[in-house]
């Protein structure tokens, strides 16, 4: 069935060129031979469309974001030499969306068995707003209006001199294949050159000076400030692949593959004016006047994505033993690296930083990955697979001390800090023992173990041990059923909380004793996977009624994290639904299905300003967890989603109706509690758990996303090679949430976006004509 | 750890050994069934109809392609020898692709892979769809001009058939444009096998995004190490109802990990939203004025300042805000 983007459904009408039977694949034999009717390999689609109201979220991605009038346009030209006319050629072209700006072209052309070129070009918008306001003209990073920076000259009460309306953000995505092949023997060698061109704007963020942020009793900030600004992108990515296969008939196969990808950052930096005029604290001169000069001589050194490239070479060879013995093994070595010259490590114009030890990182990334598998079936009941694969990335890079100059703010002794050039090795091991207790029914059992050893990491070794059990029966001719549990246990050796911070220099700093980071934590996982399929065709005992499929499928897992005093203590999710599909006649069909969702994560942390002896003595910040309380935040992701489609040919071969419904129906809730507001111990030395006060904490109000969209199409074949295609559809989206919908200069010391929330409510209607030779 | 790995590959070893003696030993033999004498012809006597025919329009049909079927033993080449069928209509073919009738998996798919088992075949044994008895069948349809699942606009609707998680995915706030057809289960997963977790076309989850997102490929000088070894850390690539694709909201996301004295395990909860302080009641948002407070709560959360969450490769970007 086709739930598409309702836009998608009424933009695209090439579907016409498939047969009515593209889906039907029925065993049928005719009681007497019926001449082919002729093939339609050619068609051109043209038409207009309406759409009611200007709103990038529904287009998105589809290119229509403005109102009014769009256009269709796609064609499809195909030719194959007659099947028995001894001829190889073939061409195939087609293209859709080309009066949109999502348009597609694609085509191939060359001789079957011999030879193949291809072409492709596709573009992807992403539309983000159109409702942005913002202080920066745009990349330069020059004020609107061109107010002076530091226009902001209070921070509890800024006022900035103008403020950009309703800029357009979006990118847009250029993408251009172009590639080959060649059949020599049993080789086939394929090469394609892939670009990419990402350019536009996208919504992003940075703080200004200040230390990191104090909080107080009230959560107030009081000495950095944020705006949001405008990040330009000009990425090309560029990739070269060429591929030799060896024996798609044989009882060797090999391949062997080499890829270079480059990415390019046309810019570097984004350098925008400071707009906030500090009065105090922006640097080490004193005087509101002085200082304010001062903070209007700063310039964020904002560092762009660096250019990059990587390299990869491929190879995998399988070999079949017997008929039912198979080796197989798949190698790769790669490398990425990265040299782009640094940018400056501050804008700030009031003083000379110390600079980096060198131009550039000179990083180099080197990547081994090497799969061996066997898979046989060694009785006629019995399968049996073992496999064992090394993942090894190893970050070659050097470490050296870099000054920090955090958010371009000035510091007479700024802090030293060390890179951390992290590695891993990830060991992984697994067999799998399937047999067949009856004809159609298969239990199997599966166990793997997983051993990952990272660098500079709070963790350096984590063990994954997985066992899991898994029936799939057909119940009988109208039932199958499967069934699969899954255990998985992780352990984290010798953790220790402070070992990145202190690999970085961050002497005194540490998470707090019991907290885990929820990827490297110990771990407990339980998980279960289910599938009821239903097929009540004419031998079924019980419901008869061929063309009907009921099928359920679900799913739920649950993580829990044994040894997580604090920080992620359990995640769980759960999906379930049934899909029922129904062909009433050959020209009536329906599909309806419902999916329930839920993700639901439960954290406990601390809050604290300092850290406390038992006697209540204040010690200097650091490791250890005296609190003014700890706390509890669940998080409850619940979805619904239903669609409906009717597929209707009132008139057989003639007229077809369709008709599709969706809804997604998403809502999030976010509820905090005390969470038992005693300290945790550091030691076993440390006194009795002191119980502090209550902290003052508030529900969240929730937030929710709901899609309703409908789109009805009509197919009329006003004569075989003509078809005219009109369509309505209408979709409506509300957003609730309180983090959106902020005003650009709601906050104090902070410039947000001010973009308008997401909703929409738009309808659209296109007609269009297929014509077909 | 390295020597229970070398048991677990030595004990594959082992069967592997088992299962070539056992089919060397009893292998039984069999007598080749013939094939229709006239190929194709024999079977579009019957079977020139709309459903079976554009066969010949397809990759399939093509005779001057010494590789295909219709080359070989035309319909036979994948339904099996089928004299039984030929001489009496309610028998069989030799294979069956669909219906009440149909062959085994195993048989279906070795027809398959007597001719597609190099490239991105290679690893179809004892991969997820092959375990779960899955046949080339239940995705590929043989007898049109143009395979569905070849197409990106009908592509995803056949994964969804089975996958429907990941069609309730694609309908969230958040998601990747698969309903738009701008990018389909192709463009990251190789459903016919492969070495990688779940199916993806590349061996690591990050290698896999990079295709596309290369600007996060690095290496850069200040590294978010849970970003460098896995994206689905804090993203879920199918849909989600939190922007941009994450598991979670910032900053709840960020506090499953971080937790420091200071602002990291700051509580941002309604008590940040409104004009806060005990007794006042919340339901005043927004709020205005001089007592709103925390703007981490608000938009990206941490995000907002910590903006080069994927990393830094300025010399000052340590804390990942340059």
């Amino acid at each position: 069935m086709k739930h598409l983007h309702p836009f998608t459904v009424l933009a695209v009408a090439g579907l016409a060129t498939l047969p009515l039977s593209a889906f039907a694949d029925d065993f049928d034999v005719a009681e007497t031979p019926v001449a082919a009717p002729p093939v339609y390999n050619n068609e051109v689609r043209v038409g207009l469309g309406w759409k009611t109201q200007s709103t990038p979220v529904l287009s998105r991605y589809v290119g229509q974001e403005s109102q009014g009038l769009f256009g269709i346009g796609g064609f499809t030209m195909d030719h194959r030499d007659a099947w028995n006319s001894g001829g190889t050629t073939y061409y195939h072209a087609e293209g859709d969306n080309l009066p949109l700006t999502s348009r597609s072209l694609n085509a191939q052309v060359g001789q079957q068995g011999l030879w193949g070129l291809n072409f492709s070009y596709d573009e992807i918008p992403y539309y983000q707003s159109n409702t942005y306001h913002g202080i920066y003209t745009g990349p330069n990073g020059v004020t609107v209006g061109g107010a002076g920076t530091g226009s902001i000259t209070n921070v509890t009460t800024q006022a900035p001199s103008a403020l950009s309306s309703n800029q357009n953000v979006n990118v847009m995505r250029n993408i251009f294949t172009v590639g080959g092949k060649y059949q020599w023997q049993d080789w086939t060698i394929t090469s394609s050159i892939h670009h990419d061109h990402k350019e536009g704007l996208q919504e992003n963020s940075l703080a200004w000076l200040g230390t990191p942020s104090v909080i107080t009793g009230n959560g107030n900030i009081t000495s950095s400030a944020l705006s949001y600004f405008l990040q330009p992108i000009n990425y090309d990515t560029d990739r070269i692949d060429v591929t030799a296969v060896y024996g798609n008939s044989s009882r060797m196969q090999l391949l062997l593959g080499y890829t270079y990808s480059s990415f390019t950052d046309n810019n570097t930096t984004w350098g925008g004016y400071n707009p906030f005029g500090f009065t105090s604290g922006a640097t080490a001169t004193a005087g509101s006047a002085a200082n304010l000069a001062a903070s209007q001589n700063i310039r964020a050194s904002y560092t762009l994505p660096p250019s990059n490239s990587a390299q990869q070479f491929k190879a995998q060879f399988g070999y079949n033993l017997t008929p039912t013995t198979r080796i197989n093994a798949n190698l790769q070595y790669g490398l990425m690296s990265q040299n782009a010259s640094y940018t400056a490590s501050t804008g700030n114009g009031n003083f000379t930083p110390i600079g980096p030890p060198r131009d550039s990182f000179n990083g180099m990334i080197e990547t081994i990955f090497a799969n061996f598998a066997i898979t046989a079936r060694p009785l006629p009941k019995l399968d049996v697979r073992a496999s064992y694969t090394l993942d090894d990335r190893q970050n070659l890079a050097s470490r050296a001390e870099y000054a920090q100059y955090i958010n371009d703010a000035y510091s007479a002794s700024p802090g030293m800090l060390t890179n951390l050039p992290s590695s891993y090795t990830d060991n992984k091991g697994t067999l799998e023992v399937g047999y067949h207790i009856l004809p159609k029914t298969k239990i199997t059992l599966d166990y793997s173990y997983d051993t990952i050893h990272r660098t500079w990491s709070n963790t350096n070794d984590t063990t994954n041990s997985t066992v899991a059990v898994q029936v799939r029966s057909a119940l009988s001719d109208s039932v199958s059923a499967s069934l699969r549990y899954m255990h998985d246990a992780r352990w984290a050796g010798e953790y220790n909380p402070g070992a990145s911070f202190s690999a970085l220099g961050l002497t005194g700093t540490s998470d707090f004793f019991g907290f885990y980071d929820y990827y490297l934590a110990s771990r407990r996982r339980d998980e279960v996977k289910g599938t009821i399929d239903y097929a009540p065709g004419p031998e079924s005992p019980f419901l008869r009624v061929p063309g009907l499929t009921i099928s359920l499928v679900g799913k739920a897992d649950y993580d829990y994290y044994p040894s997580s005093a604090l920080g992620l203590k359990s995640n769980n999710s759960l999906s379930i639904g049934p899909d029922i599909s129904y062909e009433f006649s050959k020209t009536l069909s329906m599909h309806a299905f419902y999916e329930f969702q839920q993700l639901f994560f439960n954290t406990n942390s601390l809050v604290s300003n300092a850290v406390c002896n038992g006697s209540g003595t204040t010690l200097t910040p650091g490791p250890g967890c005296t609190s003014n309380g700890s706390w509890n935040q669940k998080t409850d992701d619940i979805t619904h989603t239903v669609g409906a489609s009717v597929d209707w040919q009132p008139i057989p071969d003639k007229l077809k109706l369709s008709a599709d419904y969706t809804l997604s129906y998403g809502n999030t809730s976010y509820t905090f509690a005390d969470g038992g507001i005693y300290s945790f111990p550091t030691s076993a030395t440390n006194p009795t758990p002191v119980a502090t006060s209550g902290l003052y904490i508030m529900p969240l109000p929730s937030t929710k996303g709901i899609l309703n969209s409908i789109s009805l199409k009509a197919e009329y074949k006003y004569r075989p090679n003509i078809t005219l295609i009109g369509g309505v559809s209408y979709s409506r989206f509300t957003y609730q949430d309180y983090a959106y919908g902020v005003g650009a200069t709601q906050f104090s010391n902070a410039i947000f976006t001010g973009d308008a929330k997401p909703n929409y409510s738009v309808a659209a209607v296109a007609l269009a004509l297929a014509v077909r030779w | 750890m390295r020597k229970t790995l070398l048991t677990v590959l030595l004990g594959g070893l082992v069967v592997a050994a088992g299962s070539m003696t056992a089919s060397a030993q009893t292998k039984p033999a069999v007598q080749a069934k013939p094939y229709a004498p006239e190929g194709p012809t024999t079977c579009l006597t019957c079977h020139d109809d709309q459903q079976q025919a554009p066969v010949l329009s397809s990759v399939h049909g093509v005779q001057g392609d010494s590789r295909t079927p219709m080359a070989q033993h035309g319909c036979e080449s994948c339904h099996g020898p089928s004299p039984e069928h030929l001489s009496s209509r309610t028998a069989a073919p030799g294979v069956l692709f669909n219906g009440r009738f149909a062959s085994p998996p195993a048989v279906q798919n070795a027809m398959c892979l007597s001719c597609h088992q190099a490239g991105l075949r290679m690893n179809w044994q004892g991969s997820q769809h092959a375990t779960n008895d899955v046949t080339c069948s239940s995705c590929h349809t043989i007898h049109v001009r143009k395979d569905p699942i070849l197409v990106k606009t009908t592509q995803p609707q056949k994964c969804f058939t089975c996958h429907t998680e990941q069609r309730a995915d694609s309908y969230k706030f958040s998601h990747h444009p698969i309903r738009e057809a701008k990018v389909v289960c192709a463009d990251c997963h190789n459903p016919h096998g492969s070495p990688g977790p779940k199916l993806l076309k590349e061996v690591t989850v990050n290698e896999t995004c990079y295709n596309c997102h290369a600007e996060k490929r690095g290496p850069l000088l200040w590294e978010h190490l849970p970003v460098r070894e896995n994206c689905l850390n804090c993203h879920t690539p199918h849909g989600s109802n939190q922007a941009r694709l994450l598991i979670e909201r910032p900053s709840f996301l960020c506090q499953d990990c971080h937790a420091n004295s200071g602002h990291q395990a700051g509580i941002y909860s309604g008590a940040q939203l409104y004009n806060s302080g005990p007794g006042l009641p919340y339901k005043t948002f927004p709020p205005t004025g001089a007592n709103v407070t925390n703007f981490r709560a608000f938009a990206r959360g941490c995000v907002n300042c910590h903006s080069q969450v994927h990393g830094s490769n300025n010399p000052s970007g340590a804390y990942f805000t340059r």
